[in-house]
């Protein structure tokens, strides 16, 4: 065993995700401690022009294979546990995302290495995790090398983002032949709805607005603030917007000046896709509401006495 | 199709959450437990919906104490025919998966199903560990499912989408909203559950390698402005003046 830290690299469309630099950066810090290098693992196909912008990595591997233009769990996952084998980190870091996900219990079990998922805070031995949604803390100490599920946001990307001249080296596929898993077709949601990663303002609304009918009340408020209605996943599973609208996860990324959090608890797939919002005002009467710990402001007060006396007041 | 569905017991949503005094496990005197959503509705209704097309058998997995039995039963009552348990308390994901893996190895089972992930832990964890265990394609997420001859085409919930893929069967899935709809049990459902069979059989040894420290609350807030519930034109003073939106 190294005592380097690695990271899965994520990227789509051909850009590096946010979550990549945050786990650099903290990669880094981890490493010092082991007094290892942080190491980045980057697979796809054309994405060499990515691994130079992992400035902040001792060291980046790429693997270069037309079997990983899309993303297939079973073709990546081969890949990076050759790698991993080969390179023996105390650490693997990836993102607590899909991707990161679909990854790190198959590696786990194939490289008998134990995973945290939803870790908040590394150190050492010792990995601080999120259960419940936000609702409650775990730290369990890893004996021997392990792999950690890294929450989006949990860490800041600038310590990842800085220039730096890593060693850049190609690594073979493995043999990614007579996979069981076949990728048919990326289905992109509808389009013709309003895009509302180009809003400047959101009003974004959550299962605490309680019933499709007082979303014309958000509609409203909406439209005097010069902004549209985004919402999380329960307002899409019951089908009172469409999943274009969808803020999280497993919807879309936002990064708006003002982010109005009606009723939304925050469920770190939520904040994942809000967190970067300039400024973050929640509204929810459960003080405890993890969104709190994301908000710049924040209220308690009941959002169905709000949102009328807010609109009249515009 | 032999099929497999695997089901955890997970506490009730509008649950409290406690810790035991010190700090080290989860308190669990007055929380009301469940079947996990996920694994009920989706995983093991696909399931039952499975066989009624093709014929076959819906067996049910559990690896939990006596207790766990109750949360069994619910599952043949909603159409499983029989279940097995593992008699263990479960402390992690990789234990429950090699334990769930250790007993499906060698039956040889079309599917094995379930939720995309518990609601109390969110892992999302055992469905791929459970294949990499087996040797089996793991295809996480999947929100519709249509089976022809071998062959099943999934749609699956992606970061930004969703995306579709082919697998041929014996394979693992975990099923997401969308894969079926809820169904309650209905009285002769509930009266024939009482005749199933639940066979109780050991754990396989496991190591453990992570261990809990202790459990806490999340530390206090952060540098959130928490506006007095009382003070509406407070909040429409930041609004403009802080937020410069109106």
């Amino acid at each position: 065993m190294s005592n380097n830290v690695l990271v899965i690299a994520e990227h789509f469309k051909g850009a590096l995700d946010d979550i990549t630099f945050e786990m650099l950066g903290k990669a880094k810090e981890l490493a010092a401690g082991y007094g290892g290098e942080a190491i980045a693992l980057l697979m796809g196909s054309g994405v060499k022009g990515l691994a130079e912008q992992m400035g902040a990595a001792d060291k980046v591997i790429y693997v270069d294979s037309p079997e990983l233009a899309e993303f297939n769990p079973e073709a990546y996952g081969k890949t990076a546990s050759a790698i991993i084998k080969a390179q023996e980190p105390r650490a693997v870091l990836v993102g607590n995302t899909s991707m990161g996900m679909d990854l790190a219990a198959g590696l786990s079990v194939d490289l008998d290495m134990p995973l945290v998922a939803y870790a908040s805070d590394l150190s050492g031995d010792a990995v601080v995790s999120q259960l419940y949604g936000g609702k409650m803390n775990v730290e369990s100490a890893v004996s021997g090398p392990y792999i950690a599920a890294v929450l989006a946001g949990a860490f800041p990307a600038d310590a990842g983002k800085e220039g730096g001249a890593p060693s850049v080296e190609e690594a073979a596929a493995p043999d990614l032949s007579g996979l069981k898993v076949k990728f048919k077709q990326l289905i992109e949601p509808e389009g013709g709805d309003v895009d509302i990663t180009a809003q400047d303002i959101l009003v974004s609304v959550g299962r605490g607005i309680q019933n499709e009918d007082n979303l014309p009340m958000m509609e409203e408020l909406a439209a005097k603030l010069g902004g549209a209605v985004s919402c999380s996943r329960p307002i899409v599973d019951n089908k009172w917007l469409s999943k274009t609208r969808q803020v999280g996860k497993s919807g879309l990324k936002v990064k708006p000046k003002i982010y109005l959090a009606f009723g939304i608890s925050g469920a770190p797939e939520h904040i994942e896709g809000m967190k970067d919002a300039d400024l973050i005002i929640a509204v929810n009467t459960d003080a405890n509401a993890p969104i709190f710990d994301y908000a710049h402001y924040g209220t308690t007060e009941d959002l169905f006495d709000l949102v009328p006396a807010l609109t009249e007041k515009l | 199709m032999k099929l497999l569905v695997c089901v955890s017991k997970t506490p009730d949503t509008t649950s409290k959450i406690a810790f035991t005094p010190d700090g080290r496990a989860f308190d669990t005197s007055g929380v009301q437990f469940i079947m996990n959503p996920y694994d009920e509705w989706y995983a093991l209704v696909r399931a039952i919906e499975l066989k009624e097309q093709f014929g076959g058998t819906v067996t049910l997995i559990n690896v939990g104490p006596a207790a766990n039995d109750v949360i069994i039963r619910k599952g043949l009552a909603i159409g499983a025919d029989d279940a097995v348990r593992v008699d263990l308390e479960p402390n992690s994901s990789l234990n429950v998966a090699k334990q769930i893996a250790a007993y499906a190895e060698g039956k040889g089972y079309d599917m094995i199903l379930l939720g995309k992930e518990t609601i109390d832990y969110n892992g999302s964890e055992i469905g791929a560990m459970v294949g990499e265990y087996l040797g089996l394609p793991f295809v996480s997420f999947g929100s519709h499912m249509e089976v022809e001859g071998n062959t099943a085409t999934i749609k699956r919930d992606i970061d930004g989408g969703e995306e579709e893929v082919t697998v041929e069967t014996p394979f693992v899935i975990s099923a997401a909203k969308g894969m079926a709809e809820q169904r309650i049990p209905n009285m002769r459902g509930i009266m024939m559950s009482k005749r199933k069979p639940i066979t109780v059989v050991p754990p396989v040894p496991f190591e453990d390698p992570v261990h809990v420290v202790q459990y806490e609350l999340p530390p206090a807030k952060g540098s959130v402005h928490l506006v007095d519930p009382e003070n509406m034109s407070e909040l429409v003073r930041l609004l403009h003046e802080e937020a410069k939106v109106i």
